[in-house]
């Protein structure tokens, strides 16, 4: 009876050391969770023409192949939300160093009407001597890529002295070293969550 | 041997009658001292009541706290300042608008985000900003904000420009915005 007893007595420190040793190195190899919405699609990121708003060159998604890329849609006038977000990115790319030579922010503006390349290169120098901001040649191109990029917009005038406001959908996209989207961020993602993405993104190319 | 069981049982009912006199006699008695007890000692701890009509703070008393201005891009020409409405009173007040001197226009206005993650801003509801007595409201990116249109210069870190705020019922309020990445203390 003793026998037996000390038997299922080891028998069961052995299941727990094993359940336990299983547990920490799940944990250890756990898949890394991003901070935003991980998209899985077999197709690359739509590929877009866009005037450079500093060289005023054409610019393409594809030549930055090889780097991350973060989009994100907005307008100059916007005074809370768009600085508030290109403000984390470029805290973001602070956090994460050098190797933000690695990592393009394309500022792509939903208000070319009254968004020109000199205010969109001021703008984007603002927050960051690297962002780029890339104008369309028309309003038909600029609602062609939004709409590629599931964004929205739409010109709201109720009397403010601005004008007119944008509503715009406020999310950045990360598209990968090979060209697809990988991660969708809500606003209020923060640098710290922005910088971790970045540094895993670029860790595993 | 009939007649010795029923003597028996009324002795037996005698006996426990007493012993239930008894039982009740302490209970109430220790029910009766409990409650003396109690009475006292309640008493002694209840709260001293003034002889006077104690009064909330008259009106709305309201302090701003930890306001910023984000630095602005030289050619957008709007900015924006946060801050905390805090309202010390026993009644609440509205901000209705501002004034500044770095700009030709300040609004009062509100962010807020659709289900499908579109952000939209718009002049605030009702045209004020509610500050509920005895409470606070924060102004903060993604939130309400006042909004600074057509700035006079770019707004750089470090400057401090000056913002009036007008309430419903506490009326001018004079405070220094230091223009900044965040909060002050941040």
């Amino acid at each position: 009876m003793s026998d037996r007893r000390k038997k299922i007595t080891l028998i069961a420190v052995g299941v727990a050391a094993l359940v336990l040793a299983l547990g920490v190195v799940g944990w250890r190899y756990r898949p890394y969770r991003f901070h935003g919405m991980v998209m899985k699609s077999a197709e690359y990121a739509p590929n877009f023409v866009l005037t450079s708003s500093r060289s005023g060159e054409p610019i393409q998604l594809r030549d930055f192949r090889g780097q991350v890329v973060l989009l994100y849609f907005g307008y100059a006038t916007c005074p809370d939300v768009c600085p508030a977000t290109l403000r984390d990115v470029a805290e973001a790319f602070d956090m994460i160093g050098n190797k933000s030579d690695q990592v393009q922010l394309l500022w792509i503006t939903v208000d070319p009407e009254r968004d020109t390349p000199e205010l969109m290169e001021d703008y984007v120098q603002h927050f960051h001597p690297d962002f780029l901001g890339l104008a369309p040649r028309s309003a038909e191109e600029t609602l062609e890529v939004a709409t590629q990029y599931g964004i929205y917009y739409e010109k709201q005038d109720y009397g403010s002295a601005t004008g007119y406001l944008m509503d715009h959908t406020a999310t950045i996209t990360l598209v990968d070293q090979d060209g697809y989207v990988r991660v969708i961020y809500p606003f209020g993602t923060t640098a710290e969550e922005l910088a971790a993405d970045l540094n895993y993104v670029l860790s595993r190319w | 041997m009939g007649n010795r069981e029923s003597g028996n049982q009324e002795s037996g009912k005698r006996g426990s009658g007493k012993r239930l006199a008894l039982v009740v006699g302490v209970g109430l008695a220790l029910i009766v001292v409990l409650a003396v007890a109690a009475y006292l000692v309640g008493r002694s701890l209840r709260p001293y009541n003034l002889h006077a009509v104690e009064l909330d703070p008259p009106g709305p008393q309201i302090e701003i706290e930890g306001a910023w201005a984000r630095p602005s891009p030289k050619m957008a020409g709007t900015g924006v300042v946060y801050m905390i409405l805090e309202n010390k009173g026993g009644e609440a007040d509205k901000l209705l608008s501002g004034e500044t001197p770095a700009a030709e226009v300040v609004e009062l206005h509100e962010s807020f985000m659709d289900e499908n993650q579109v952000m939209k801003m718009r002049a605030v509801e009702g045209g004020y900003i509610e500050a509920p007595a005895g409470g606070e409201v924060e102004l903060k990116p993604g939130g309400r904000h006042i909004m600074l249109v057509r700035l006079v210069e770019p707004l750089e870190e470090g400057q401090t420009i000056q913002l009036t705020l007008t309430f419903e019922r506490s009326g001018e309020i004079e405070i220094e915005v230091p223009v900044s990445q965040g909060p002050p203390g941040q």
